[in-house]
């Protein structure tokens, strides 16, 4: 009786979620109004992550074309779409540029929809299935990135996947060996090779891009049904229509990123800001090159891990996961003045250990890492 | 006509729909037409061929009379004996590729020429305005690649004789990877690895002629079969927007529908968003869209060039064999040969692969016995370096962990915090017998003889590795 | 043998003995400024065929040169003036380049003075192409034999240059996209029957 009542309260509450009679076009479409005040840029950044997502499932497929997911082959394989394909190396920079653009963008869409609170009722659905969604985009850079099997490649999903065996300093005994069976299961086998590279292969072009298929779909249905969250606490009560004003300016705002992007991959290899011994291909009989580091959106997990203990790091992650996974009930009161507050510092942080997170190393340590 | 209104929109789609299948009906002529205009390659042959010879392959490292640029001035070679200036340009095939009799012919008669000057002046003229690009290659010219994409192009000359150690033969090509080829020798203590060699062409300096790609794109970039596909599938996007159009305004005209203002007004936007539609596909295609077509034909590799590549993915498996031999030894030997005692050094480490295929090196301990550690950082998996600082250390390059070489223990300052494990060997003199071993928990079997030592040899025992994980 | 010519014969002896038995660390001095000054992680590769250096047994080093690369080594071992063709079997086309430009001897004496070998090499020699001097590439400590490897300011401008046309297709495109999005929604808006009104 107890279950039944409860599974009523959650069907009812789903169900509150996902209002069908608004499912059609003119409510979805036609009618929809999007607020105007000084947050209202913050509304084109959830387009803007599609469209990258967008470009990179176009540049991905192409890439696919011509990439051999093999230990022997894979670096060959870049290396020829690279530099004999025609048009090879734009698709690549741009594959590149864009999977940072897209990382940033969601970033930034997950802050400033949190500033806005925006995942108060009824869009908490929203919420939850951006936070995922924000989490497989993760995973698609981390799965990527092992895929030229160049020296970074390798040697940097190895300290990460690694990192986390450094949990077992703090597990009783009968469950230290979880972490590092956890990781080889992951790995696929005991140390980085072929099963790896085809179980990322395999996650990155298949499992990862389904997922956020079906995610990606529910976040967007959400979004037309419930419209534009209202965004501040005081409502200018301006608003524009969503077609075709707010549309034709988003369609502006890509217009703007992809010629942005395209210049970037037309014009900056990808590969210039990392020195060239970290872009040769991965010696698993050699020595470690010097200066291996995750990419970027990483980079505010792994300067923590170096400068505080391992445990302090853990445990700071998965605070911060949680309270946003329960931030529609969490943060329900909290104003939005508040909220601003925290994606400010949240934002400063980011960027602070990402631009300068080396000199603050060796400011702690003395020497660099 | 009594109503001039109601008798324009009912033939509005009709003449739309008549207009459509006109230009369906006239497009392949007009396609080909227009394909004709761009001169399939190598069509127009040069009036010049030593000249043109020598701006497409002798230019890009020599000049005449300009100083020496990669190659020598080639003004000095007018003096030269012919058989000698016959050798010097005969052997200029490890740079540009093969060189028939007659082309050396010409070239000699070229450079002995006192108006070459001219003549390759001349011949860089005709080169200049709209040249047709090529949809194949001309025999001898690398095939057009990516027209302005970032950086690498392929000049048209080339490359310093390769170390033969890929192969024994120098291809021409563009900056080319050659991996290492030799494989360790099996149950041999590897050196590291080596990652690929970059052999390049010598490029033309920064104040050289543009690159011959950037001026084929100011040319139209097409070839003819390309240029067709896409003049028909612009009429059908036209074609179709004409039939949305209408059907739009169409479905307006149901009662309490629209104005016949509305409409008019209608009719504009959606022909001005055809024509600025339609123009953004016209020019994505003359910058991205032909760059498409190309893309998944893939490269016109010439055959050096395909050969080149082969080669290496062959140097590449052959890597990778090399490693499945190693990972195949380690499941069937119970031994596995590290060095000869006498080879190992106190304060510089053997790299070798243990039974768990992971790094490992080998010294020799003060007692003049062998001291194996594992190479892998207890920190975060690093290979640690195996030369021996000035404090008795070794350092890892990743976090900058120092391990003591004497035990293993990391310094109290290093980030790693396990010492690296040592390894047990066992040492056996030149008919096989197992002279000593020792376990990595140190205990010793057996008793080597002080006077044999340099002649005995190490090994990794497979029954220490069984309890190591 | 008179001794002034057993003295003369052994001189050249041992002047070919030590060329030929060069120091090893005649590249240490010049790894280590470029990695000082540049801040980059570099490796060997830069000049030589191999990332760990010549010596050694694997391909690109003297361990395994056959007998016509050691002729080679020899004769390149030798080339002490500048002007000479080097074609060291251990070093890559960079490599190659500085002995040919510089002269051996220029090579040794300049490992007290890193900083001038980019001088002397020039600002002309584009190995690459990818816009960038040889030897402001070496000052850097980015491969002057990979063209993506570079300065990425400097790649930018270079780049930027080369593909002007297209990027000018693409803006323009572009631009005509959203024009042509545009009127095609409003359009669409247009010919819409009357609603209820938008508030």
């Amino acid at each position: 009786m107890r279950v039944g009542s409860w599974l009523g309260r959650v069907g009812r509450a789903v169900v509150a979620r996902f209002p069908t009679e608004k499912m059609n076009v003119r409510d979805l479409v036609g009618a929809k109004e999007v607020p105007a005040h000084r947050m209202s840029w913050a509304y084109y950044l959830g387009g803007l992550a599609i469209f990258f997502f967008l470009i990179q499932v176009v540049t991905g497929l192409m890439l696919l074309f011509y990439y051999k997911p093999t230990v022997s082959d894979a670096y060959l394989s870049v290396e020829y779409l690279t530099d004999a394909v025609p048009g090879g190396a734009l698709i690549r920079n741009l594959h590149a540029w864009a999977s940072s653009a897209m990382i940033g963008t969601v970033f930034l869409h997950l802050l400033t929809t949190f500033g806005m609170k925006a995942f108060i009722k009824p869009r908490e659905i929203t919420w939850l299935s951006g936070v995922v969604l924000l989490l497989v985009t993760l995973g698609f850079g981390f799965t990527g990135y092992l895929l030229p099997w160049n020296q970074i490649a390798v040697n940097a999903t190895k300290v990460g996947l690694q990192s986390v065996e450094e949990l077992r300093a703090y597990l009783p005994a009968a469950v230290a060996e979880w972490p590092r069976v956890l990781r080889e299961t992951f790995q696929g086998e005991a140390s980085i090779g072929q099963a790896t590279l085809s179980r990322f292969f395999a996650l990155h072009v298949v499992v990862l891009p389904v997922i956020v298929a079906l995610l990606l779909g529910v976040h967007l249905l959400s979004v037309q049904l419930h419209g534009m969250s209202q965004g501040v606490d005081k409502p200018t009560g301006r608003a524009e229509r969503f077609f075709p004003f707010f549309l034709m300016k988003d369609f502006t705002v890509w217009g703007i990123a992809f010629i942005v992007l395209f210049v970037l991959a037309l014009a900056l290899p990808f590969d210039a800001f990392t020195a060239y011994p970290l872009l040769e291909p991965f010696n698993a009989l050699g020595a470690t090159p010097d200066g291996i580091k995750p990419e970027w959106y990483f980079l505010f997990m792994y300067y923590p891990l170096q400068l505080v203990p391992f445990w302090v790091v853990f445990v700071v992650m998965n605070v911060i996961v949680l309270a946003l996974a329960f931030a529609p009930w969490l943060f329900r009161r909290t104003s939005r003045k508040m909220l601003s507050v925290l994606a400010a510092v949240a934002i400063v942080y980011i960027v602070g250990i990402s631009i300068f997170g080396h000199q603050i190393y060796m400011l702690f340590k003395g020497h660099p890492l | 006509m009594q109503h001039r209104g109601p008798a324009r929109r009912r033939n509005g789609p009709r003449r739309s729909r008549q207009l459509v299948w006109v230009l369906l009906g006239t497009t392949p002529l007009i396609a080909w037409h227009l394909a004709g205009l761009t001169a399939p390659a190598g069509a127009a042959p040069s009036p010049d061929p030593a000249a043109q010879l020598f701006v497409d392959q002798c230019s890009a490292c020599h000049t005449i009379g300009g100083g020496k640029l990669v190659g020598l001035d080639l003004a000095e070679v007018a003096t030269w004996p012919d058989e000698n200036l016959r050798k010097g340009v005969k052997s200029m095939e490890d740079y540009v590729g093969a060189l028939s009799d007659e082309q050396v012919q010409q070239l000699v008669e070229f450079l002995k020429d006192p108006k070459n000057k001219e003549r390759v002046a001349a011949a860089e003229a005709r080169a200049a305005p709209a040249a047709p690009a090529p949809a194949t290659p001309a025999p001898g010219e690398k095939p057009a690649v990516k027209p302005a994409t970032p950086p690498t192009k392929k000049p048209p000359a080339a490359k310093p004789p390769a170390p033969t150690g890929a192969g024994g033969v120098p291809t021409p090509g563009a900056p080319s990877i050659t991996p290492a080829p030799t494989a360790p020798p099996i149950g041999a203590a590897p050196a590291e690895q080596p990652a690929p060699v970059v052999t390049a062409p010598t490029a033309p300096p920064l104040n050289a002629t543009p690159l011959p790609s950037i001026e084929r794109q100011h040319a139209l970039p097409f070839g003819r079969l390309e240029i067709a596909v896409l003049i028909l599938g612009f009429v059908v996007l036209i074609a179709a927007f004409i039939i949305v159009t209408d059907t739009v305004i169409g479905s307006a005209r149901a009662p309490g529908g629209v104005s016949a203002d509305a409409l008019l007004t209608a009719r504009r936007h959606l022909l001005k968003g055809m024509f600025g539609v339609v123009g953004a596909a016209i020019l994505m295609s003359l910058g991205v869209f032909d760059k498409l077509l190309r893309f998944y034909q893939g490269p016109r590799a010439t055959p050096d060039e395909q050969t080149e590549f082969l080669d290496r993915t062959l140097q590449r498996s052959r890597l990778t064999e090399a490693q499945q031999a190693l990972e195949l030894e380690r499941l069937r030997q119970d031994y596995i040969f590290v060095a000869r005692l006498g080879d190992l050094k106190p304060s510089q480490g053997l790299y070798f692969i243990d039974y768990a295929l992971r790094p490992a090196m080998a010294f020799r301990g003060a007692d003049g016995l062998p001291w194996l550690l594992s190479a892998k950082c207890t920190h975060l998996g690093c290979t640690v370096k195996a030369s021996v600082n000035a404090q008795g250390q070794l350092g890892c390059p990743c976090h900058f962990s120092l391990f003591d070489v004497r035990t293993g223990v990391p310094t109290p300052q290093s980030v790693a915090k396990a010492p690296l494990p040592v390894l047990g060997w066992v040492l056996m003199d030149d008919q096989g017998a197992v002279v000593a071993s020792r376990t990595e928990a140190g205990e010793m079997n057996g008793k080597p003889d002080p006077a044999k030592l340099d002649s005995y040899r190490v090994f990794i025992a497979k029954r220490f590795a069984e309890d190591l994980v | 043998m008179s001794r002034a010519r057993t003295l003369l014969v052994w001189g050249i002896a041992a002047v070919i003995g030590a060329a030929l038995a060069a120091p090893a660390a005649a590249r240490q001095e010049y790894y280590d400024y470029i990695r000082k000054t540049s801040g980059r992680p570099i490796d060997c590769a830069m000049c030589h065929v191999n990332p760990s250096g010549p010596e050694g047994h694997d391909a690109g080093q003297i361990g395994s040169l056959t007998p016509e690369q050691l002729e080679q080594l020899k004769h390149a071992r030798a080339a002490f003036d500048p002007g000479q063709e080097v074609h060291n079997p251990t070093l890559n086309a960079f490599g190659n380049h500085i002995l040919q430009v510089v002269g051996r001897q220029r090579f040794l004496d300049l490992r007290s003075d890193p900083a001038r070998l980019a001088t002397e090499l020039g600002a002309i020699s584009d190995l690459d192409g990818d816009g960038i001097p040889d030897s402001r590439e070496y000052r850097d400590g980015t491969h002057p034999l990979k063209p993506r490897s570079g300065d990425p300011g400097l790649l930018l401008l270079t780049n930027l240059r080369r593909g002007s046309l297209e990027l000018a297709l693409i803006l323009l495109a572009t631009v005509l996209g959203l024009y042509g999005l545009s009127h095609l929604m409003r359009g669409i808006v247009a010919a819409r029957p009357a609603g209820p009104p938008a508030h």
